[in-house]
């Protein structure tokens, strides 16, 4: 499984990200929308997780640019407010899931396993 | 038809610190979530050790590191959370020009960040004291801050400086490094200025605020 982590808090993205690779599970990490949507276009992630409060185009901006792009593409949401209306925007705009900060990397794994077995079958 | 939202001080202070009071939880929220993932790569990297791996124990003393350093930060952020609650404790009070701006600094990071701005505040040598209305100088801070910034997204840094004048405490607004800026029009909301006593003055860059000082309120 490749995974590819956006998020403006660098130290966030890449502790996550050191915390999949001990899980056997790849990721790229950046710290902005611009750089995911770019890295989401150039190569073929299994699942983007991605923050939706970030500085320049936000979550919901390049989750909806990624979608009309590659609409195929598996996207989570992780949001920091325990307010309803970013993670509906995004659920809205075609991610598969959102999870609320700070999130349990076992229940991101959890997640992306349960949309692929469902796939699977 | 929609209900006009009510322009009042008192209701715009309300609203404001509703608005930075969820920007400095989000702020706590967020160096939670960095205490809890440095808290749950330690225990994967003792849990991997227990497996057969080496244990990279630079690693965890790093993390450990990172923990206190967040834990210090969450600290100072509800310290300035507390400042802030109790700025509406007294309707006047004396307040320290320097020392206000710069908690308004650190209640306006979150917001400013997320549109890749700053704001920097040079005190000058002496502390600036003045009696005026805490809670409602936070929000003239802010309604000075959104004119000079100009509505633009695109950063820079807005720098106040306080001055002294007989009988006035004045803070330059300024930005620098980003193109748009300021917009015509009043920075202060007159009813607002009125409030506090304060005088609004153009300025190169984005406008200059005065406070009453040196006389009894």
């Amino acid at each position: 499984m490749r995974v590819l982590l956006v998020d403006d808090e660098e130290e966030l993205v890449s502790t996550l990200s050191e915390r999949l690779d001990l899980r056997g599970i790849e990721s790229d990490w950046v710290t902005n929308g611009e750089d995911g949507l770019r890295l989401a276009l150039e190569n073929d992630y299994d699942w983007i997780v991605l923050d939706m409060k970030m500085p320049g185009i936000g979550g919901l901006e390049t989750l909806q640019a990624i979608k009309r792009r590659r609409p195929s593409t598996k996207i989570i949401v992780m949001t920091g407010h325990s307010s309803s209306q970013d993670r509906e925007a995004g659920l809205r705009a075609g991610a598969q899931h959102y999870l609320l900060k700070p999130i349990d990397v076992e229940d991101l794994i959890a997640r992306m396993h349960q949309v692929q077995e469902t796939e699977v079958s | 038809m929609a209900k006009a939202a009510d322009s009042s001080p008192v209701a715009q202070g309300l609203r404001f610190f509703g608005q930075a009071t969820a920007g400095v939880t989000h702020e706590i929220k967020n160096c939670l979530a960095l205490i809890n993932e440095f808290n749950g790569l330690i225990g994967d990297l003792i849990q991997a050790h227990e497996k057969g791996h080496p244990l990279n124990l630079e690693r965890i003393k790093s993390l450990v590191g990172d923990i206190k350093r967040q834990v210090a930060s969450g600290g100072e952020i509800t310290a300035n959370l507390n400042r802030f609650a109790h700025s509406a404790d007294e309707e006047w009070d004396q307040v320290e020009l320097g020392a206000h701006l710069r908690l308004f600094a650190a209640l306006a990071q979150r917001s400013l960040h997320r549109r890749g701005a700053s704001l920097e505040v040079t005190a000058g040598d002496a502390p600036r004291g003045v009696r005026t209305r805490p809670m409602l100088l936070l929000l003239a801070w802010q309604q000075a801050l959104e004119a000079t910034l100009g509505g633009q997204q695109g950063g820079g840094v807005v720098r106040v400086r306080l001055r002294e004048e007989p009988g006035w405490a004045w803070a330059d607004f300024s930005l620098e490094g980003a193109s748009g800026g300021r917009l015509p029009g009043p920075g202060v909301e007159p009813g607002l200025r009125q409030a506090l006593g304060a005088r609004e003055e153009p300025a190169p860059g984005g406008l200059s605020l005065g406070l009453p000082s040196g006389q009894d309120q």
